[in-house]
């Protein structure tokens, strides 16, 4: 049984004046899901979470989320959701305590139910042995670690969090990354947003490659390794010289020799799929190369990346939004 | 200390009350007037009863509070709310569910709340000043009275300014704020006598006429106050909530109780009253002229949220809605006439009850041009900025500030070259025209005079040219008014469509069904909604 769906963009488009920031994107995300959102600065990454977190309107599009259309019922989306932005300022002369505090009054909890709330989110990032210290006086992974608290106070059933690992040391990053598993084993949707894709990997089921206001890419990490539409690289290693692996190499049609390595090489098949791995493997058997290692080489998920960028036409120039003569529907009034 | 502050309180009151108490400005301020106080109070008691020392002692004391209250606490909220935008707090706090009304009421609760505190903590010394001698009690409470109030007034247009990030733009509100409330609110809306009316026989008033200036504190003050509430919340939710309703009914109560107050006037004829209904529809004459302008300079809500309450009301409250209180300039167009029609009703009813013979040249102008000045900058923004990608507000005010420029250059084009074209040129911006004939100089260049050099002036009495200038003025404003309501009624279908998901959205009384968001926890979420109609592609 498929899990429901829990956040649905449909054709989302936002214009900011002559530049289309988002441009028809759609996507849906099931309950649970983790989900990287990934693409360069200026994507549209943080256009569209801002739109599904209820703080930007769409031009034209719609987008629900836990089945409340944003424009319609922005208050309820807001109860549902927790929105964490890459950045943000923490309040002078005001502790960890007290800002948890404020943000819990603000989001309606009163008396004992917001203390407990604010004693289970420290507790859940660990801000405890921090709770006297001024807001403003911590460290990156201390303040994004606040700034997860403050977005799980209202206990959301969906998370979006822009950048989140951004800045952070690997220490902090791996604690962070533990922190979004956590929760994922809770059962909460998330979408994540970066554009270190090897960052995301790690954390996310599924992810989405934008560029330019659309998607590119649809799937998780390894489906980007291994994309089919990629060419396929095997690694192949030698006992003894590699030379007779060159020379066997240079005679093959359909094949190249990608880079050297000390005891092989890597070699890159024109032809696709498992086949053509297990004929490239019998040939240099029967040829009498002595092969000790043969492994198919996982693309960088950045080249891949690129590479999938490269299949859509190469970098685009972002096109102006379509000139719309006056009278409705007048877009900025 | 975190537990300590009652769960009723505002958050934001709450937030800044441990924030502003901890701030060193705040620690180094109270500091500073205790140790002066204590200082100042010491010596008085030390010099004996009535003398000179004590009489200078006590107007430093009165000094220093005045200095706090008129410009430490104002100053102190002009920069209240701009962090949040510059730190990138404001999202965070819009995501809560604190209205943008709550988070501008409580900075302003806050602040006065500390000022408050100041002046408890400085009351012992006050009292003791009483010892000195010479002291008029009434008249010191009163003083106090409309200090705190005066300054309280002043804190809500500082945390309303405070909405704006840049210092610049800040700088350019207030000018605009003064130049429109003293110089072209300041056409005598009485219409029958002549001279512009300031705020200098308003402090007069106050001075002489505590008991009047009171009433006017709480009827027009209280208005005042909450519009620039509104107006700081608007700049922090301009589209989310409707923040442009309510001003249009605190219009129609200013209207319900100038037309009290001159009947109270006609029924119990009194130099009191008779005084204090003349001060009302001064002021709030420039109240109404400051909700005409925002009802002008803001776009429609694509919120289906925001029209709700209208949608319960049926065809009714639909089509008062769409005609007088939807927010957003497309319904203002009738409710700008709406209120003209008004205003006009009532200064006619004055004028003939009191016999006055009213001025024609400021009357019509005032109210057949005003529709036309009022929503040209939203017609030129709308055309010539369309692409930009500012608000609807930003470009009326981007379009009304050239007007403005069109009418300082124009009058001193005139100045100089004694050239009456320039004058033409100006009236050709409704804006500029109403201005000019409202403060009937159709027929004199004075106002074009803006060099006031008292040099040779051009001759505008030439009656050919006063009616070019109004034929020019007139096709003008017959021009704006055709184009927005044109584009008003075009608007309609699009408040249709609102009012219908509006309408199928509507939280039913009972046997409400189960909200998808409960469903999602069983994992029993229905089929997501299929596709929907587009959505409004107009926003603010």
């Amino acid at each position: 049984m498929s899990r429901p769906t829990v956040i649905e963009v449909n054709n989302l488009h936002r214009n900011f004046g002559p530049v289309q920031a988002v441009r028809g994107l759609s996507f849906q995300i099931e309950q649970g899901q983790v989900v990287g959102f990934i693409g360069a600065n200026g994507a549209g990454k943080t256009t569209t979470m801002r739109i599904l977190a209820t703080l930007d309107l769409a031009s034209h599009g719609s987008a629900r989320v836990c089945g409340y259309d944003v424009l319609e019922h922005p208050s309820r989306v807001r109860n549902v959701l927790g929105w964490m932005p890459d950045s943000f300022g923490a309040y002078p002369n005001m502790d960890v305590l007290e800002y948890l505090d404020f943000f819990a009054r603000a989001m309606g909890l009163r008396g004992p139910q917001r203390r407990k709330r604010v004693g289970e989110a420290m507790e859940f990032t660990e801000l405890i042995p921090l709770s006297g210290r001024p807001s403003n006086r911590l460290s990156k992974g201390q303040t994004q670690r606040l700034c997860l608290a403050r977005t799980l106070l209202s206990d959301p059933k969906v998370l979006i969090l822009d950048e989140p690992a951004a800045g952070l040391d690997p220490r902090a990053r791996l604690e962070f990354k533990n922190l979004v598993r956590i929760l994922a084993g809770q059962g909460k949707t998330m979408l994540i947003s970066s554009h270190i894709l090897s960052e995301l990997a790690e954390m996310c089921d599924t992810m989405l490659f934008v560029d330019q206001g659309q998607i590119v890419h649809h799937g998780s990490a390894d489906s980007l390794r291994f994309d089919e539409r990629a060419l396929l690289s095997v690694s192949v290693r030698v006992a003894g010289p590699v030379e007779p692996l060159l020379q066997w190499a240079k005679l093959q049609n359909g094949l190249r020799v990608r880079e050297e390595l000390r005891q092989g090489v890597i070699i890159e098949l024109e032809a696709r799929g498992e086949d053509a791995l297990r004929t490239l493997l019998r040939n240099l058997v029967m040829d009498g190369i002595q092969v000790i290692e043969f492994q198919r080489e996982q693309q960088r998920l950045e080249e891949a990346f690129i590479g999938i960028l490269r299949q859509q036409g190469g970098p685009r120039k972002r096109p102006p939004a379509a000139a719309t003569p006056l009278g409705p529907p007048p877009s900025a009034n | 200390m975190t537990y300590f502050f009652n769960d009723a309180l505002n958050p934001m009151l709450v937030r800044d009350l441990r924030q502003g108490l901890r701030s060193s400005l705040f620690t180094l301020v109270f500091l500073a007037l205790q140790s002066g106080m204590a200082f100042f109070v010491i010596m008085g008691l030390t010099s004996g009863v009535g003398t000179e020392v004590q009489g200078w002692l006590t107007s430093t004391l009165t000094f220093g509070l005045v200095f706090f209250y008129i410009l430490g606490l104002p100053m102190a909220a002009l920069f209240a709310l701009s962090p949040e935008f510059r730190e990138n707090r404001i999202d965070l706090l819009k995501l809560t569910q604190m209205s943008a009304r709550s988070l501008v009421w409580g900075k302003w609760l806050s602040l006065v709340t500390q000022g408050l505190l100041v002046f408890t903590s400085l009351l012992p010394y006050l009292i003791l000043t009483y010892f000195f001698g010479g002291v008029d009690l009434k008249a010191e409470l009163e003083a106090v009275g409309f200090l705190l109030a005066f300054s309280a007034l002043l804190v809500a247009v500082c945390v309303a300014l405070s909405c704006f990030d840049s210092m610049v733009f800040k700088v350019l509100l207030i000018l605009g704020l003064l130049f429109l409330s003293f110089s072209v609110m300041s056409t005598n809306p009485r219409g029958y006598s002549g001279g512009p009316v300031n705020l200098g026989p308003l402090f007069g008033y106050l001075i002489e006429n505590p008991g009047g200036a009171a009433v006017l504190l709480i009827t027009l003050g209280l208005p005042f106050h909450w519009l620039l509430m509104e107006y700081g919340a608007y700049r922090l939710a301009p589209a989310a909530e409707n923040h442009d309703t309510p001003q249009r009914l605190i219009l129609f109560a200013l209207v319900a109780m100038a037309g009290l107050a001159m009947v109270c006037d006609l029924v119990w004829p009194s130099p009191f009253l008779n005084d204090f209904t003349e001060k009302f529809f001064s002021y709030s004459a420039r109240l109404a002229g400051w909700i005409l302008t925002f009802a002008a300079a803001t776009g429609p809500s694509p919120y289906p949220d925001t029209y709700r309450p209208f949608v319960r009301f049926g065809a009714v409250g639909k089509f008062v809605g769409r005609t007088f209180l939807y927010p957003g300039w497309p319904s203002s167009t009738p409710f700008i006439m709406l209120a003209s029609a008004f205003c006009a009703m009532l200064l006619t009813a004055l004028a003939s009850a009191r016999g006055l013979t009213l001025n024609f040249h400021w009357f019509a102008p005032t109210f057949l041009l005003l529709p036309a000045a009022l929503l040209f900058p939203q017609v030129v923004g709308s055309v010539l900025l369309y692409r930009s990608n500012f608000s609807a507000g930003t470009r009326y005010f981007i379009v009304l500030t050239i007007c403005l420029l069109v009418y300082i250059v124009c009058g001193i084009l005139n100045s100089v070259t004694l050239s009456s074209a320039y004058y033409l040129i100006a009236c050709a911006f409704p804006p500029v025209a109403w201005f000019l004939f409202a403060n009937q100089n159709f027929s004199s260049a004075v106002m074009l005079d803006v060099s006031s050099t008292g040099g040779p002036r051009a001759n505008v009495e030439d009656p050919a040219l006063a009616t070019s200038a109004m034929i020019i003025a007139g096709i003008m404003a017959a021009a704006t008014m055709g184009f927005v309501v044109v584009r008003a009624l075009r608007y309609w279908k699009h408040f249709s469509r609102l009012e219908d998901r509006a309408a199928g959205t509507m939280r039913p009384s009972r046997a409400r069904p189960a909200p998808v968001a409960a469903a999602v926890d069983a994992s029993v979420l229905p089929a997501p909604a299929s596709s929907k109609p587009k959505g409004p592609t107009f926003r603010d």
